[in-house]
């Protein structure tokens, strides 16, 4: 037969007519809209078993419970642990999203050279090369901990090095306070439960200060009076803001001594122990609060109304941003010493941080002293241009370090995160990836210790710092070790208990039968929290001492604060870029 | 009186005085939610921050002046919600058992009616397609499944935690859950244990009660959304606050 | 005489239309495979007496494990327990270099969607059967029909292209969780966000 043009297109019509009644169109839209929605850039779900960790965080001093949701081995939710004794359950955004890290698009991960890759073994012997005959510093922003001890170690070794780190500034009222006792108290902890006031003078209460789950758990117990020049966050939220002007702290502090000493409202006790109560009386004596108004910007009335207040409003502590010995020494007018100013542990009181002598890492002594060097420095007392090698093993504040620094020094980063100024960066595990013991955060009431288990594997590239050094120099032994022994030490005093993050359970730590159960513990999720001291009773003070200003700023600031030593995790989007809560410009 | 099972109204009372505007609720949320971080062109306009946390200010000026935070996500409104009333693909409804208005991504076809149409702000455009960081993906929480662009996506009361707290009910052989199992990311979050969750239809719980202290009140109450998140607070100007839209508070 | 040409023509197009789009659609349309390793549930569940829920656990916490792990069958095929080929094989390839299987799933659902068998089977109170069929008899599994453009297994659509006289079970759409829950009166899942994520 033949077939035209017009059958072909009568033909190819009827089969689209026909192929309307098949499921061809209607499954090809189905199933076009199923593949559209299996692009490969389009993240998958993964599926596996729920799994519940628990750890400690590091990403600052104050250890926070972490309670992590993981698929498999992967964390993918973090929370707070209800039962870890100062957290409370609380995590703030940095440490709700530490998972994060592993996978920072900032991250190194392999070792650079002046900005190019290189590879580990070539790291090592460049920088072994830089270390020979060289005057090396090593740099630990994190110190007390025991891979502390490594470093320590390594500065022991070698010809001529030194151990630099600083206290955290948070800390230095409590180490002001603490040397206007005639006797050492040892380290000193804040008891916050018991205080009923909390006058604040510069210190950011509500906004990172501290351990923050502890603190606004007790929000409620306290009357915040916040002195401060501008109206910061805390200020906006204390009960009380007093506008100071700036610098006039200690002015305000002298006028409400004078007011209680005056007006009678010290305790007899307190009379009694202040060795210097009549030199004091002399010192506070042009502090009228009349005359001080004008220094301060705070109306007479004001002073007098919080003295008054503060002083029959049950236990106080005073805390100062600025470690200034007249604002700490109200402390001890108030009566806090014993009260909320403690002493923590009831060993014999060790030696506090002063130029020549270790860090209290007291609960190391046992097997570590050996290789505790003898100095610890801070960067501001090295001679200007003489470190030739610096080794940071964390982020190098470089304000501290710049003048510190020989003309052709090399520089060593040992951190997870690039920075350029650095000759080399050796890239390190995150704070996710690393096995780190976690002592007791400056406010805690006793001492504490917990160890921190990794919720991830670390990237295959990174190297532990520690790991690298013992490259450079193989006695140094590992960081596993120290952390070994440093629970073992704890072990041996047989003191206090570890509260269990999984179900709050306590038990004394007499009960745990070895240090190996007790390190099993511990990294199961747990924390070690001493016994009230001993001995609580506090050694006559002076009331005039000046203190010590604390140090400028160290990048081991806890809760909010910690942003500004820290890559976080990109999704603190939210906080600064995608709403107003908070100003990148603090970071 | 005693609700009728099965038909829980969940809702929340936040308590203004404890919130410090740290933000962690806001963190946890996009972690429980798997929302993308932003990238260079997010801001505030075009940012997706299902809770997000405002600082509201009493208007003085000085040494008088104060501020507040207020943590704002969908208000699950009760039965006359805008956003219902507006979609044209009934991509939101509220659900008859627990009384959350569901956002279904998936149902979207992203007109933005209802983010016109929400008086609170919040509801969310996913103006581009979300970016993890290579390898962030596989920190994802599988409970929930992400958006793609061009949809609209709210606080929906963590769906993915509720589905874990009625499959741990089933698992025991029950139908009601046990209200410890379920509570909202923002919730075990928040540091001051500022918001407190539950089934305000249950006058035995905490929610419930807090809701009805006369210290507690609504945002924008005269529009008659009767929304199920309540804020309370011991300061008449926060409270006076609730009563104002953005807009009125900035004209002053 | 009139020419029914025209009209023969037409019948032959619809009649080639329907025959390609219902017969020869479905074998273009989805690619045979066969699971990676030829697994008996028969022998499983005689000769070693195991039940569904020996592997298909459901966890504390209500979770399902699915397809059991690598981790269950190596706790009792950590050595080879009969003397199959099939065995040896899984053992060399799997087992080993302790590799998790890649099993191809006849009911994976799209990510979005929220499945709990918890509700359902101890809620619910329906067997394995209802929906996966006798797979507890099989000797061998089925092969796996997977549609090549959406990449799903052809059981979410079904085995009948016209979606009529599908047997309970067979299909897994949207449409066929929702006619069973309207069969038996199902009030839980009244919401979209119940059953989606």
């Amino acid at each position: 037969m033949n077939l035209d043009r017009r059958d072909f297109f009568k033909f190819v019509g009827s089969s689209a007519v026909g192929l309307a009644f098949t499921p061809v169109p209607w499954t090809l839209l189905n199933d076009s809209s199923k593949w559209s929605q299996n692009w490969s850039w389009i993240p998958r779900l993964q599926k596996g078993e729920l799994r519940t960790k628990f750890t400690t965080c590091t990403l600052c001093p104050a250890g926070c419970g972490v309670k992590a949701r993981c698929v498999g081995a992967q964390p993918v939710g973090l929370a707070g642990v209800a039962a870890h004794p100062s957290s409370r359950g609380a995590l703030c955004p940095i440490g709700l999203a530490a998972h994060h890290q592993p996978y920072h698009p900032s991250r190194v991960r392999q070792p650079l050279w002046h900005g190019k890759a290189v590879p580990m073994e070539e790291a090592v012997s460049r920088v072994r090369q830089a270390i020979a005959g060289a005057e090396v510093a090593i740099w630990d922003p994190n110190p007390g901990r025991a891979r502390s001890a490594v470093y320590r170690r390594f500065a022991a070794v070698l010809p001529h090095a030194v151990y630099l780190t600083a206290p955290a500034p948070e800390g230095a009222m409590l180490r002001t306070l603490g040397q206007m006792f005639e006797k050492p108290v040892g380290e000193l902890g804040i008891d916050l439960e018991s205080a009923r006031t909390v006058l604040s003078f510069g210190a950011p209460i509500l906004d990172g200060w501290g351990t923050p789950g502890r603190v606004l758990k007790q929000r409620a117990n306290f009357r915040l009076i916040q002195v401060e020049p501008e109206l910061s966050r805390t200020a906006s939220l204390a009960n009380v803001w007093l506008a100071i002007r700036p610098g006039a702290e200690a002015a305000l502090a002298l006028a409400i001594g004078h007011v209680l000493t005056r007006e009678n409202l010290v305790d007899p006790a307190v009379v009694r122990n202040a060795a210097d109560y009549r030199e004091y009386l002399e010192m506070t004596a042009a502090y009228q609060p009349e005359n001080a108004a004008a220094i301060c910007g705070i109306p007479a009335d004001k002073i007098y109304e919080t003295a008054r207040e503060v002083a029959i409003g049950g236990p106080v502590v005073v805390i100062d941003e600025g470690a200034q010995g007249p604002v700490a020494g109200l402390n001890l007018l108030f009566g806090g010493a014993g009260r909320t100013i403690v002493k923590r542990g009831g060993r014999a009181p060790q030696p506090l941080l002063t130029r020549k002598k270790p860090l209290s890492d007291s609960v190391f002594r046992g097997s570590c002293e050996k290789w505790l060097s003898d100095t610890s420095f801070c960067p501001e007392e090295i001679d200007n241009g003489s470190i030739q090698v610096l080794i940071a093993a964390g982020a190098i504040p470089w304000d501290r370090f710049e003048k510190r620094l020989a003309p052709k020094a090399v520089v060593v980063s040992l951190s997870p995160w690039n920075d350029v100024r650095a000759d080399a960066v050796i890239p390190a595990p995150v704070a996710v990836e690393s096995t780190m013991d976690v002592p007791a955060p400056f406010d805690a009431r006793t001492d504490m210790l917990s160890v921190a288990a990794p919720l991830s594997e670390p990237h295959p590239g990174v190297i532990d710092p520690a790991a690298f050094l013992a490259k450079i120099e193989p006695s140094l032994g590992t960081v596993e070790d120290a952390v070994q022994a440093r629970i073992a030490a704890l072990h041996r005093t047989r003191r206090g208990s570890v509260i269990s993050y999984a179900d709050g359970s306590t038990k004394r730590l007499s009960e745990i039968p070895t240090p190996e159960d007790l390190q099993k513990n511990l990294l199961a999720g747990a924390v070690w929290i001493d016994d009230p001291p001993t001995d609580p009773v506090f050694p006559r003070f002076s009331l005039s001492a000046n203190g010590q200003a604390g140090h400028a700023l160290s990048p081991a600031r806890t809760g909010w604060r910690a942003v500004h030593g820290l890559t976080v995790s990109p999704i603190l989007s939210k906080l600064y870029q995608e709403s107003g809560l908070r100003d990148r410009r603090e970071a | 009186m005693p609700r009728t099972q099965g038909q829980a109204r969940y809702g929340m009372v936040i308590d203004l005085d404890r919130c410090t505007g740290c933000g962690a609720c806001m963190i946890a949320c996009a972690v429980e939610n798997n929302v993308a971080p932003g990238h260079a062109q997010t801001n505030q306009r075009n940012g997706i921050t299902p809770i997000r946390v405002f600082q509201i200010e009493n208007g003085e000026t000085g040494a008088s002046r104060r501020s507040a935070f207020l943590p704002v996500m969908c208000q699950q409104c009760g039965e006359h919600t805008p956003c219902v009333s507006v979609c044209p693909q009934q991509a939101v409804e509220i659900d008859p058992a627990t009384g959350i208005v569901h956002q279904m991504p998936q149902r979207c076809l992203g007109c933005r009616y209802c983010m016109a149409a929400c008086p609170y702000h919040a509801r969310y455009f996913n103006w581009w397609d979300p970016e993890w960081p290579a390898g962030m993906e596989k920190t994802l929480n599988p409970a929930v499944s992400p958006r793609m662009r061009g949809v609209v996506e709210k606080c929906n009361f963590c769906h993915g935690r509720l589905h874990a707290a009625r499959a741990r009910a089933a698992a025991a052989g029950r139908e009601e859950i046990d209200p410890a199992d379920y509570q909202p990311a923002c919730v075990e979050a928040c540091p001051a244990g500022a918001i407190t969750f539950g089934d305000l239809a249950d006058p035995a719980t905490e929610a419930a009660r807090a809701a009805h202290s006369p210290d507690a009140f609504r945002l924008l109450p005269r529009l008659g959304t009767e929304p199920k998140i309540y804020y309370r607070s011991n300061r008449p100007w926060v409270r006076r606050a609730g009563e104002e839209s953005r807009q009125e508070v900035a004209r002053g | 005489m009139k020419n029914h040409r025209g009209k023969f023509v037409f019948a032959a197009g619809v009649l080639m239309a329907l025959l390609a789009g219902w017969r020869g659609f479905p074998l273009i349309l989805y690619q045979q495979t066969q699971q990676p390793v030829d697994f008996s549930h028969v022998v499983h569940q005689d000769k070693a007496g195991m039940k569904c829920e020996d592997c298909h656990t459901f966890r504390d916490d209500g979770t399902f494990a699915g397809i059991p792990a690598l981790e269950k069958c190596a706790g009792c095929h950590a050595q080879p327990m009969g003397a199959s080929a099939a065995e040896k094989n899984f053992i060399a390839t799997y087992v080993t270099p302790n590799r998790e299987v890649p099993w191809l799933v006849y009911a994976r659902q799209p990510d979005n969607v929220h499945f709990s068998h918890i509700e359902h089977v101890k809620l619910g109170k329906l067997a394995c059967e209802r929906c996966h069929g006798p797979q507890g008899k099989t000797d061998k599994l089925r092969p796996y029909e997977q549609d090549r453009i959406s990449g799903y297994s052809r059981d979410i659509w079904g085995h009948s292209m016209s979606r009529m006289g599908l047997r309970p079970g067979d299909g897994k759409k949207m449409t066929d969780c929702e006619s069973c829950h309207q069969e038996r009166g199902v009030a839980r899942a009244e919401s979209c966000l119940a059953c989606h994520k």
